[in-house]
């Protein structure tokens, strides 16, 4: 088991009273269970303020939870201190939606890739010994080489993205985190990208948390699928099984818009039961009842 | 037999300016649009679908130039027409929706302040009745608070809403044809549904002429009725959308079919 998480919580306060007390708040994560097992890719799939990136960013330490547990290969991380949190860290990394902005401008593609070295403390034997390790993940994110001295600006929406994937990767990570990772660009740039993340999973031992509005783009690279609606996971199964029988409403309705590009008018918002919990069906497909 | 096309494109070539070391991103495209049809531009990013689309309403950056062919519409030469003419024309014959609507939306006005614009100049009503058409427009859409959404600016909307927001602003003068540049490349599969939903209802209701451009050929195949692919510049492969999914031709279009197979 590389991650698991147990009642996972966290709510922001949008309104305030004039204490500072919060008076209301968004359930951006509420009770979440979710296992991740290492080889196995996990795609969360859920509309925009469904509380997927939430997720990854508890996960990363970057904000911590309310309440509830974070294990990371059995070690409860969830409320570490950031010192303490280093070394689980160095195994886990992101690679954001947007490739534009997550490339700092004024660095060279060699002082991106390096600064991810630095800063999770990783180091090099020799300089030589960093050079190479530059070198073989460019190859492996099917890049040129001899591109290290150049700007971001340079290349295009995919290439980028490549180079972010590649940047993730200096440190050896055991899990990575794609959040909405090929949502900009094309779609064939999209099956390309997808591509490379399966075949660099078989060279490099990784984990994928794919986190994604679009049902279609997460059925070739997951094996499990949660579907998150509010906060809450309504639905889990295996990619194959979520596909022949999508259950709650909810995921009917990601369905026919993702797969058969037809809308389905939501009469009023589902109604989540406050006892409700994730049951069997069979088949080890999981829905909130 | 068709009827006469609305908009019509002949042998387009698009380059850049001689400085730039003269490269062509559109080459010698051909299309036609008739009226009370959705026609859909397929193409990954960088073939010059974006370039087409602002060259129909003569918007292209300086450092490009329409080289070669000709544009009409309605039967008219429009590479003629002088910038007050193709400024008449714009809102009032042919409108546009931008992919990003956050950044097409000036940021300090408020939504009914900018659709009010369009109406002030193309159209002759009294305030009374400006304000009450702004408000049938975005209930038009789809927008359940029109009072509310008028009075917003746009980043108070969320990315579905100003979506609706700017084709509401694109409908306001009426006009025969909409270009709608990737409306829903930025938003959530299920809004994207509703909104290419939206767009085949107001093309019953006002009789529009719609080109859609778009990267997913999966969004338009239950909306199109006539589907161009370009890549490179060049327009591949062109039909009925119902022949164009039976039988792609050409390689690229296969490609595009495999991903949302």
């Amino acid at each position: 088991m590389l991650l698991k998480l147990k009642g996972l919580k966290k709510y922001f306060s949008i309104k305030k009273s004039m204490w500072g007390t919060p008076k209301s708040f968004v359930r951006a994560v509420d009770e979440v269970d979710l296992t991740i097992w290492a080889g196995k890719n996990l795609s969360i799939v859920g509309e925009s303020g469904s509380g997927k990136t939430t997720i990854a960013r508890l996960i990363l330490g970057l904000i911590t939870c309310d309440s509830g547990q974070i294990f990371f290969e059995g070690n409860e991380i969830g409320h570490l201190s950031n010192k303490d949190l280093r070394p689980f860290r160095q195994q886990m990394q992101m690679v954001f939606q947007d490739p534009y902005s997550s490339l700092d401008p004024r660095f060279t593609i060699y002082e991106i890739l390096k600064e991810a070295t630095t800063l999770n403390r990783y180091h090099f034997q020799t300089s030589l010994a960093m050079h190479r390790r530059t070198e073989e993940l460019l190859s492996a994110v099917q890049l040129k080489t001899d591109i290290l001295n150049r700007y971001p600006h340079e290349f295009s929406g995919g290439e980028r993205q490549r180079i972010a994937i590649a940047r993730a990767l200096m440190i050896n990570p055991k899990l990575l985190i794609l959040d909405e990772a090929v949502s900009s660009l094309d779609v064939l740039v999209q099956e390309q990208i997808i591509r490379l993340l399966l075949e660099i999973q078989k060279n490099f031992g990784l984990t994928y948390l794919f986190i994604s509005h679009n049902l279609r783009v997460v059925r070739k690279i997951s094996h499990t699928i949660a579907v998150m609606y509010k906060g809450k996971i309504v639905e889990l199964a295996s990619t194959q099984e979520i596909f022949r029988n999508p259950l709650h409403p909810y995921t009917q309705e990601l369905f026919a818009a993702a797969i058969h590009y037809q809308p389905v008018k939501r009469i009023k918002d589902y109604e989540i039961p406050e006892d409700a919990v994730l049951q069997d069906t069979g088949n080890e497909h999981f829905v909130l009842q | 037999m068709r009827p006469e096309s609305l908009l019509e494109i002949k042998n387009l070539t698009i380059g850049l300016s001689e400085e730039a070391e003269n490269k062509t991103i559109v080459q010698g495209l051909s299309l036609s649009i008739f009226p009370k049809t959705i026609a859909a531009l397929v193409g990954g990013s960088g073939s010059g679908k974006t370039t087409t689309g602002l060259a129909v309403l003569r918007l292209l950056p300086p450092v490009m130039d329409i080289t070669q062919g000709e544009i009409t519409f309605q039967g008219k030469d429009m590479l003629n027409y002088s910038i007050e003419q193709m400024r008449q024309l714009r809102g009032k014959e042919i409108a546009m929706v931008f992919q990003e609507p956050l950044y097409a939306f000036n940021p300090v006005f408020r939504i009914g302040q900018q659709m009010e614009e369009v109406l002030i100049y193309h159209c002759s009503l009294n305030k009374q009745q400006r304000e009450q058409r702004i408000l049938d427009l975005l209930d038009m859409v789809g927008i359940t608070e029109p009072q509310r959404v008028a009075q917003s600016y746009p980043h108070q909307l969320s990315g579905g809403m100003r979506q609706r927001a700017m084709i509401a602003q694109a409908i306001a003068a009426e006009p025969q044809l909409i270009i709608a540049d990737e409306p829903t490349s930025n938003l959530d599969v299920t809004l994207q549904a509703h909104i290419m939903d939206l767009f085949r209802k107001l093309k019953e209701r006002l009789n529009l002429s719609i080109l859609l451009i778009t990267h997913d050929l999966g969004v338009v195949t239950h909306l199109a009725d006539d589907i161009f692919v370009l890549s490179e510049g060049r327009v591949v492969e062109s039909g009925p959308t119902q022949m164009i999914l039976a039988k792609p031709q050409h390689r690229f279009t296969q490609e595009l079919m495999e991903t949302f197979r």
